[in-house]
This record gives structure tokens, C-alpha cells and sequence, in this order.
């Protein structure tokens, strides 16, 4: 029989999810991605005050098996560790963790993590620890990049060298992409790009060019 | 375990007719089709071609016509639509923002190649505005393409007076009948349609057959190039075992089929009523087999994975295949939002499906939209 492009890993998670449900009175809390996207996240933790150790962390979830799959995945990679060691996650070790994804899904992972980071955040400015904003630099800027995965390769813009140049002079932000505009995912990345730098204080506008 | 197959507008199985009436074009006639002056193996397969040939024009009551023979419907839609382009060199097209991709893909092809595509808005049950239509043709529109039957919602439009407005606006009509034909009468001398797509896999026909029925008087440039062919309008070898095998599902076709599929959809409609939050998509007037429903708070491609787990195959409109890909772009231009086009799912129904396959069906769904809404943030319970 062919089988479903999902490791058992992914698929036992979708079938019985760890960390299911809610958390009453969380010290935190963070839901990301949107329904219209047909990807969403809701996290919740509890956070050991004195040590920042994540206790516990809970989840639901709207999506696809490989969306359900990554946030059950996150809540056990994060329960037990400091916000300062879950801050650090990458998407990468949420795929090795499942057994691998599918290219297209791998974006799954990037949510998982995003809607972590939100959660810590918004512990942080819960209580005080939020770290000033920085200027936007091209370290920044590839950074964020790192988080938007090309759907036909699995990895993300920089690993993948889709990037080709990035300008950034007086606000007006400009990625080059080694991508024809005619692929079948151009638009969605395109839409990616521009949510990652949308509402940053000093980028007044975004441009994408595909290359090729 | 017996899978139940709920795919059918997609492609069904094959009737065991179909298949005996093939099978002679695989064993023992299988030369290709030949003039009079090559040998009598060649004129077997001849003969059989051109009767199929005469069945379908006669089927459609197509007298100034010719039946072009494809490979499948994107095939001939391509050439109704490119075979126009490139013979007029410019203009317009409009199209129903509601067609399949291969007339979507090709007027995105064609405008990069300088025509100019216009579409035409549906209302929530997919029916394209008829005035809008009436005032998006002007004297350099060269083509109208809108289809029959819609794809995933079922949607039947009204082609007769589609085809008035384009008779009226002196301009050429493609209709897309591949899901359609043959489950709704098309009668070709009273219709104004000028170029027609047909299947044959969605009616227990085989894969590899399709025809444009085009009308004479209709210029067409070719797309496939080589010996001469269909008219010259499109060489290469043709399927003569699936183009048999389309002629014998088209006269094993009857109303009997017909009712006993909408009898099926009747009962899901009845059953699906047990299940909370849904929202049916399909209108009234629609598609016999075609039931396309949203269920709320949850996301389709979950729900398709977990049926298939218990052996029942169905699809979504959703594709996740990156954070902000677009849901289906029919429901999307039917008016819903991408959260209700997220959570929908297309159950088709066919003539080897019983009542006892909904039933278990109905079963399965209670259990599986029940546990995705619990692990759904936007579900709250009542």
C-alpha cells in the first residue's frame, strides 16, 4: 500500500496529541497564524518564576496533520526547559524531532516555533524583561528570512539560496530572489516576506524582485 | 478493507462493459487507424474511430460539426482556447472566475502572450451574472469560455442563455461539459455553443479520451503538430481502445444512473444534518453526484487525512502547502471566506456507492469533526 508522506512520528501526534487543551490562569499565552491562513497555534504556559523553567505548556491547534503534529511536538521539546534554552529552538530541530517533514509542510515548524517565541515574549512583558528594539540591519533582515520556507524545496530563503541581494536604504527594503515569478509558490512567499517586515517601526515599504 | 470512493468527480471506475468493448483494441485490433490504401487492419481500427466519431456528434445532435479527439479534457480545453488565440493573433477572452485550472492556467498563458482575459463574477451559489457578461463582451472579444458543470461545488449553469448573449454579441462560446456530459442533456442544433469539451472518466469511462465538439465554421490552430490526423488539428496516434471505451460509456449511460446517484446525495444531505456547524456549499441546482461541505472550526486537509485512515476517499479545497497559499478559488469567488473554503470537503458520489458506504461515512465524520473540534482553538462549546 503507498503510504502517507508523514513519518509515524507525525502521524502518531496527529492521532494522539501530548499537551492537548488549555491551561487555567496561564502566566502566558500567544496564538499565531490566522484561520483565513488555515494554520493556527494557541499556546499557553506556566512559567517557574524564580528560575524560568517552562512547567507546563498546552496547545490547540487549527491545521493540517503536520500543524497539529509540530505544536504537540513543541510543547514537549519546550516543558522543562528555561525560556531563555526555548528561545533558542530552531525549526530544524522540530523536523529532526518528527522523523523529518515534507517540503511543503516544513512552514508547519516555523509556526510551532514563532507561536513558542510569542509565548516567551509575552511572559517577558508580562514581567518586565523585554530587551530594547533594534534598528533594522541586514543581520535582522536575514534572520527573519531564515523563518520563510520555500514550500518547493522545504528549507528556508538563506539556507536555500533563494536570496540573492538585500537592499535597505531609507526605509524602502528590497529582497532579489533566485525565483521565477511564474512558480507556483512566488506569490506566497512574496505574501511572507512582506507579513515578516510589514510592521516593522523604520521599513516603509517592501518590494520583492524574482530574478530569472 | 474495502475503501469507500467518494472521489468520483474526480474520475470513476471503469464499468466491466467499457472494458470488454476495449479490450479487442489492445489484443487483437490494435493497428492505428489508416487510409483506405494501407491495409485491412488499419481500416478495422479506421472504422471503429470514425464510428465513435459519428455516435458522439449524433449523441449531441451536432450536424455542422467536427469531434476532435484528445487525451483528456485539459487537452481540449487547451485547444479551444489556445487553438482561437492563435488563430485570431489578438483580443479578448472572458472567462467565469469559477473554471477549471486548465481554462484558468491557460488564459493566465495566453495574457502573458498579450491577449487580454476579463472574468466574470459568480453570486454564492457559483451562477455567473448574466448582465456582467452581456456588458464584458465587446467587438474584440474573441472567445467566451464558461463551463457546464463546476468542478467542486456542482454549481449548473444556465449555457443556453449564455450562449444567446454570445450568439446576440456575434462572438464564439466554449462550454466546458466535462462534468456534465453525459448526466445532462446537450443538444447542440438548439444551443449556441460553438466549441465543446467533453471527458470520458467521469462517467465509467477510461482515461486518455476526451473530444472538442467544434463547429465548422470555427477556426482553429492546431497545437500538437505531426501527421494529419483529426482534422489535421491535432496529429499523433489516436487512443482507439479509450476512444471505444468512451463511445460504449456514453450508450451504457442512463437516467437510471442518473436518479440513483441523486438518490444518493438526497440521503448524505438528509444524514449530514446530524453533524453540528456545517455549512453546505452546493447549491440546489447542481451536479446529481456533487456535495461540497464546510465544517466549521476545523481545517479540510485533517479531516480528508483522518477519513482516508478509515478507508474513505474524499478532497479538500484547502491546500496548506505554505503559510498563505489561497483555499480553493471556487468557494473563495462564491463569496465565502478562507476560513469556511479552509474547512471544506467534496463528496462525489457513483453508481458503485451504496447507502450503506454514507451511512458508515456519516458515522466516521460524527467521531473525526468531534475530535478536530476539540483540538480546534476557535471551536467553544455550546
Amino acid at each position: 500500500m503507498p503510504s502517507i508522506p508523514y513519518s509515524k512520528k507525525v502521524m502518531d501526534l496527529f492521532l494522539n496529541p501530548k499537551n492537548l487543551g488549555e491551561i487555567e490562569n496561564p502566566d502566558a499565552q500567544a496564538t499565531e497564524g490566522s484561520p483565513a491562513c488555515g494554520d493556527m497555534v494557541q499556546l499557553q504556559l506556566k512559567v517557574n518564576k524564580d528560575t524560568h523553567v517552562i512547567e507546563d505548556i498546552k496547545f490547540k491547534s487549527f491545521g493540517c496533520a503536520s500543524n497539529i503534529a509540530t505544536a504537540s511536538i513543541i510543547t514537549e521539546i519546550a516543558k522543562g526547559k528555561t525560556i531563555e534554552e526555548a528561545k533558542n529552538l530552531k525549526y530544524s530541530q522540530v523536523v529532526d524531532e518528527l522523523g523529518g517533514l515534507p517540503a511543503v509542510k516544513v512552514h508547519c515548524s516555523i509556526l510551532a516555533i514563532q507561536s513558542l517565541k510569542r509565548a516567551i515574549e509575552n511572559y517577558e512583558e508580562k514581567n518586565g524583561l523585554v530587551p530594547k528594539d533594534k534598528p533594522t540591519d541586514e543581520a535582522l533582515i536575514k534572520e527573519r528570512l531564515r523563518g520563510v520556507i520555500d514550500p518547493n524545496t522545504g528549507r528556508d530563503l538563506v539556507g536555500s539560496k533563494l536570496l540573492s541581494k538585500i537592499d535597505f536604504v531609507d526605509g524602502k527594503l528590497t529582497i532579489y530572489l533566485n525565483l521565477k515569478d511564474t512558480n507556483q509558490f512566488a506569490n506566497a512567499i512574496k505574501e511572507e516576506i512582506v507579513e515578516k517586515f510589514e510592521y516593522r517601526w523604520d521599513v516603509k515599504s517592501i518590494d520583492v524582485v524574482f530574478l530569472d | 478493507m474495502n475503501r469507500i470512493y467518494f472521489d468520483n468527480a474526480a474520475t470513476t471506475k471503469v464499468d466491466d462493459e467499457v472494458l470488454k468493448a476495449m479490450i479487442p483494441f489492445f489484443t487483437q485490433n490494435y493497428a492505428i487507424a489508416s487510409s483506405i490504401f494501407s491495409h485491412e487492419d488499419g481500416l478495422i481500427a479506421q472504422e471503429a474511430l470514425e464510428s465513435a466519431r459519428a455516435f458522439i456528434l449524433d449523441k449531441l445532435n451536432a450536424k455542422d460539426y467536427r469531434c476532435i479527439f484528445t487525451s483528456n479534457p485539459t487537452e481540449s480545453n487547451n485547444l479551444a482556447l489556445k487553438g482561437i488565440a492563435f488563430s485570431k493573433k489578438k483580443g479578448n477572452i472572458v472567462i467565469s472566475k469559477i473554471e477549471d485550472l486548465s481554462i484558468i492556467n491557460t488564459c493566465r498563458f495566453l495574457q502573458k502572450k498579450g491577449f487580454e482575459i476579463r472574468y466574470i463574477g459568480v453570486n454564492n451559489e457559483g451562477l455567473v451574472n448574466l448582465n456582467e457578461l452581456n456588458n464584458l463582451i465587446d467587438d474584440n472579444t474573441i472567445l467566451v469560455s464558461i463551463q457546464h458543470v463546476n468542478q467542486e461545488i456542482g454549481t449548473l449553469q444556465d449555457i443556453i442563455s449564455i450562449g444567446e448573449i454570445c450568439k446576440q454579441k456575434n462572438c464564439a462560446y466554449h462550454c466546458d461539459a466535462t462534468f456534465s456530459f453525459p448526466f445532462f442533456d446537450i443538444d447542440l442544433s438548439k444551443y449556441n455553443i460553438d466549441l465543446l469539451t467533453i471527458g470520458s472518466d467521469t462517467y465509467y469511462g477510461p482515461k486518455g479520451a476526451s473530444a472538442l465538439i467544434a463547429k465548422n465554421s470555427i477556426e482553429l490552430e492546431p497545437l500538437i503538430t505531426g501527421g494529419y490526423q483529426e482534422y489535421n488539428l491535432r496529429a499523433g496516434t489516436q487512443n482507439i481502445p479509450a476512444i471505444v471505451g468512451m463511445q460504449k460509456a456514453i450508450e451504457i449511460f442512463d437516467k437510471k444512473i442518473y436518479d440513483y446517484i441523486k438518490n444518493l446525495k438526497d440521503y448524505f444531505l438528509e444524514k449530514i444534518n446530524q453533524i453540528p456547524h456545517i455549512r453546505i456549499n452546493s447549491p440546489k441546482m447542481s451536479h446529481p453526484g456533487i456535495v461540497n461541505v464546510t465544517f466549521l472550526f476545523i481545517e479540510g486537509e485533517s479531516l480528508t487525512l483522518r477519513l482516508n485512515l478509515r478507508g474513505v476517499s474524499v478532497i479538500t479545497g484547502s491546500a496548506c502547502f505554505s503559510k498563505s497559499l489561497e483555499a480553493s478559488h471556487v468557494l473563495l469567488a462564491c463569496g465565502l471566506t478562507h476560513e469556511l473554503a479552509h474547512g471544506s470537503i467534496r463528496f462525489s458520489f457513483g453508481k458503485f456507492n451504496t447507502l450503506k458506504e454514507i451511512d458508515q461515512t456519516i458515522e466516521y465524520l460524527k467521531e473525526d469533526v468531534a475530535f478536530l473540534r476539540n483540538l480546534s482553538p476557535l471551536y467553544k462549546e455550546d
